[in-house]
Order: structure tokens, then sequence, then C-alpha cells
């Protein structure tokens, strides 16, 4: 079974506004749909990007209207196989069903009976044909028993709220999210997840670091809440107490990255905790810078889009400038559809809060806040010496 | 697979990038091709700060070792894996890959200065512990061979 049991039919975009060369590509293969079962697939592939892309912070607001979906371009390539559905072997409790897919689409993958996998060798070398710019690919598999798998190609079957695996598995695969849950088989069947390794993780959203100061997500943590948030009591087991805090507020929560204790993620829920939740703040924060660069500034009427290029000359994978800027354009866009009472009390919150930091806390941020300006000032003034040079052709500059 | 090795054309600036592709075995990674594509890479995670820390990266660096683009990955080396366990409370498990092999492929920007690429990885049975360089391939249209288990590939030396 294999490349013989079908045909790759063609690739559509269904989704996306820009080039592939300009844009984040997704590519969405199918596997165990017949020829006949093509316009499924079609609807299947669209209720996928629907819900992806109302999920935060994809359905977020980028950049003038923009929103961080429109940075992706979402190819379905259309892969008919001789028969429907995936392989369900009898060992795991299946039918026993061996389906001819081109994919080879198979639950029971190392015993588990909901690992369902594809062929990835064949998935990345179909997709590298039809999107040689892919970023991240996806198989979707029809058949309607609950599964999926993650890894370079992530895969999910068309059973309800199996989508939400295939979402959780691009926070792996393509934003290179960790997984905060605190165990690791299971729990009550860990024996040997009491306590995490004292290395920090190089994944953004994980630590072994709870102070306040110096925890890697500290910019989003308020003054008020407790450091750490919670405290497994028993490093033995899971934790199961109830979040002492109000839903998403970001701390440091004990019990993340497959260990009982010594390790803490940013909620207490996340999509990389558990499905059916928002990602946490720390994880759309990583979604949206890696999707920043892609997300097109076609929409300010009078501008192409090369015209940010042309102006700033600047190189997207390293030059924090223009991030700057395009925050505070965005910040003073804001703004400016916005009432005077709700400005106000913006501003007091923040005020509150800067009063409530110590000296030391007050002392990093206003180092933030000159470093920050710094560059700004140099960005205005980079801006202003090309408008001078009249490189800035567009009418609107 | 089915991948060219298209570096000695690979012309580099802007909006360009090369697709490298490995294969491993354990935390053994050898480079198996590298394709040039007109596409762009997601931004640069931090390029310092980031030593004895666990898990997996990435790097470009240039003729004076200096990095310049980074990227961290979950896990594309695969001693063991995620699976849905049915359960909404817990939705997920995990399973051991009794000897772990396969491919995985990164992007980095087609950089002028690029002279060689870094990967680094925590030990295959010691998921939580620092990482350490597993291979290292240089872009230069010789090539060399590295010290670390896996090897380039050298195009155009005899």
């Amino acid at each position: 079974m294999g490349t013989s049991d079908g045909t790759v039919i063609g690739t559509t975009k269904i989704a996306g506004s820009g080039p592939a060369a300009a844009r984040w590509n997704l590519v969405l293969l199918s596997d165990g749909y017949r020829a006949s079962e093509m316009a499924q697939y079609a609807t299947d592939a669209d209720n996928f990007v629907a819900h992806l892309f109302t999920t935060p912070p994809f359905s977020d607001n980028a950049f003038f209207g923009a929103r961080y979906s429109d940075a992706i371009n979402v190819w379905r390539v259309d892969v008919s196989s001789t028969d429907s559905g995936a392989d369900d072997p009898v060992t795991c409790g299946g039918t026993g069903a061996s389906p001819a897919t081109y994919f080879d689409a198979s639950f029971c993958n190392r015993g588990i009976k909901r690992l369902l996998l594809v062929n990835n060798t064949t998935a990345t070398n179909v997709a590298n044909a039809q999107v040689p710019q892919w970023h991240m690919i996806m198989a979707m598999v029809n058949t309607p028993i609950y599964g999926g798998g993650g890894g370079a190609v992530a895969t999910f079957s068309m059973a309800p709220g199996a989508n939400e695996i295939g979402v959780h598995e691009m926070g792996h695969t393509a934003f290179g999210l960790a997984d905060e849950y605190e165990y690791w088989a299971g729990c009550g069947v860990d024996t040997n997840r009491n306590n995490h390794p004292a290395v920090e993780p190089v994944e953004p959203n994980v630590t072994i670091d709870s102070n306040r100061a110096t925890i890697k997500w500290g910019s989003l943590i308020d003054a008020a809440t407790p450091m750490p948030t919670t405290s497994n009591p028993n490093c033995a087991n899971c934790d199961s107490q109830p979040s002492p805090v109000p839903a998403a507020t970001v701390g440091a929560f004990e019990g993340a990255h497959y260990y009982h204790c010594d390790a803490f993620r940013p909620e207490y829920d996340c999509k990389m905790r558990a499905l059916n939740h928002d990602f946490c703040a720390v994880c759309r924060g990583v979604i949206r810078s890696t999707l920043w660069p892609f997300v097109p500034k076609r929409r300010i009427p009078e501008w192409d889009e090369g015209i940010w290029d042309r102006i700033f000359e600047f190189d997207w994978v390293s030059d924090p400038v223009p991030w700057d800027v395009f925050r505070l354009l965005e910040v003073l866009r804001r703004s400016r559809g916005r009432s005077q009472p709700a400005l106000r009390d913006e501003l007091s919150e923040l005020l509150t809060r800067i009063d409530q930091m110590d000296v030391g806390q007050l002392r990093t941020t206003l180092l933030r806040v000159k470093a920050s300006m710094a560059r700004l000032d140099a960005a205005s003034k980079m801006i202003e010496a090309k408008i001078a040079e009249g490189l800035s052709a567009g009418p609107g500059a | 697979m089915a991948y060219a090795d298209s570096r000695a054309e690979t012309p580099r600036g802007p909006g360009r990038a090369l697709r490298l592709i490995f294969s491993y075995k354990g935390n053994r990674a050898r480079l198996e091709s590298q394709q040039a594509v007109e596409m762009m890479v997601p931004p640069s995670h931090p390029t310092h700060d980031y030593g004895k820390q666990s898990g997996f990266w990435f790097e470009l660096r240039d003729a004076k070792d200096r990095v310049l683009y980074r990227r961290a990955m979950h896990d594309p080396i695969q001693t063991e894996m995620e699976a849905p366990s049915g359960d909404p409370k817990r939705p997920f498990t995990r399973v051991p890959v009794q000897d772990p092999q396969g491919t995985f492929a990164i992007l980095v920007p087609a950089l002028e200065a690029a002279h060689s690429v870094l990967v680094c990885a925590s030990p295959s049975d010691a998921r939580a512990t620092a990482a350490k360089e597993i291979v290292r391939v240089s872009l230069t249209p010789d090539g060399d061979k590295d010290d670390t288990g896996g090897r380039t590939r050298k195009k155009g030396k005899k």
C-alpha cells in the first residue's frame, strides 16, 4: 500500500491573500478519501481552517485591520485513495480494517490505539512538490475514529473534536511550543515524573524558574499575582487543586513539561496542556511573533506591499526596530477609535501597576522603556532620512 | 527523499531560504539534502543566553562562528511520541520510541554571511538534560567534514 493506491489530483489555495513566497504556508493533505469523496475533503478542510482561524491569536488583529490569520496561506492538496478510512489493527481493539490509502494512515502505532500516523516521507515529498514554500504539513484522515499524532507531519482524524489535536500539534511543530501537562504516560501511572531536572527547557512556555524577577515570561505577570502561583503539595502525583486565581492569570503554575514538580507553566490552562482551551498568553505571544513578518501590509489603501521594504530596507529576521514602529502605529490606531474615559481608565490601571512595583522592578521597566525609546528615535530618524531621499515614492508616504 | 542538492547554484539574499533535510538515528544526525526555496523564514529566536538549556535548536553561523539566526524546535528527533488518550481531562499520553530514526527538516535564511549550520539536541535517553551539538554542516561549496557524529555532504571535493 502507498502511492500506488491513489493519485495526487492537484492543489488549491483555500485561504490567504499573498504569494507563497511572502506568506506562512500551511499544507493540508488528504488521506483515506476516495476520488468520489473529494468534495467531503474540501468541506472538512474548510471546517478545519474556520476552526483554526477563529482560535486566538490567529483571530487577533495584527496590523491596520489585518489579522494574524492573514499571514497564512492554506493550501489544500487533493490526494485520492483507493479506499476510505485508515488501518485499524485488531491488536489495539480495532476492527482490523486495512484500507488501501495513499499515505498509509494507520491507528495503533507504538501500541497506542488512537495514535494515528501517516508515511511522513511520502507526505513531505508531496508537499515539497506541490508547495515548496511549506512551513507546516498536516494530514487529514477520513475516519470517524478519534485520533491523531504529531511530529514533522501532524495528523488528525475527522472525528468530532479531533481538529483540536491538529491545532495542538501545530503548536509544537510550527511554533516550537512545549507540552504544558504535568504527566508522561498518565496521572497515577507515572512513577518517575516527580521532580523536573534542574535544567531550563529551551521552549518558551515552560520553565524551572518561578522567580518573578527572572522568569522568562515575567513581563506578563501582574505584581499582585503570587509566585509561584500554585505549588504541588504531593510531587508523587499530578496536582488536582483548582486554580486559586481567575482564568487567564499569568503566573507560575507548578506541574509542566511531563513533571509533577519543579517545572512551571504560565497559566492554569492552555491548549498546550489540555484541548478545548485557548492558548495561554505566552503561547499566543510566540505564535504572534512567529507570524508577524508574514502579515500582509497591503491594507494601507494607498500603499503597495513592497513599500515597507523600500522605506526601511530592514532585515525582518533580526532587526527589532520596525517591529517597535509597527507596534506604536497599532497603538495609535487603536487609540483613535476609543473614548477618552476608556483611555483614562487604561492609563490609571497602568499607573497603579507602576505604583505597586518595587524599586528594582521599576528600574528594569524604565530601562526597557528607555531602550525602546532609543530604538524608536533611531527608527524615526531612519524614516525621515529615507523620506528625504525620496525613496518613499508611494502617494501615502 | 527526492530533494536536489542545490547548494552550488544557490543564490543568497532576502526572501530566500535553505531547507535542510537531516536523517537521524538516535542522536546521530546527518545532512541528506538541501534545497534553495524562494520563501520567508520565521524570525530568529534570541541568539544569546541559551547555554545549558535542554531541548533542540539549530543555528546559522558566519565564518567567525557568530550566530546569525537561531530557532528552537519541539522534539524533531522523536525518541518518544505524543498520542491522544481520549480522556478529555488528560487528553494525551506518551510512548517511547524504540530505536528512534527518521528525518527532520530545518529552514534557515540564505544569508550572504552564512557559513555553517549547527544542530543541538539533548541526549535521546535524557531529554531534560542540557543539549549539545550533534551535527554541524558547512554551507560553503567545498564543505567540511564535521566531528560530532554527523557528516556534511561534500560537493565539488575530490
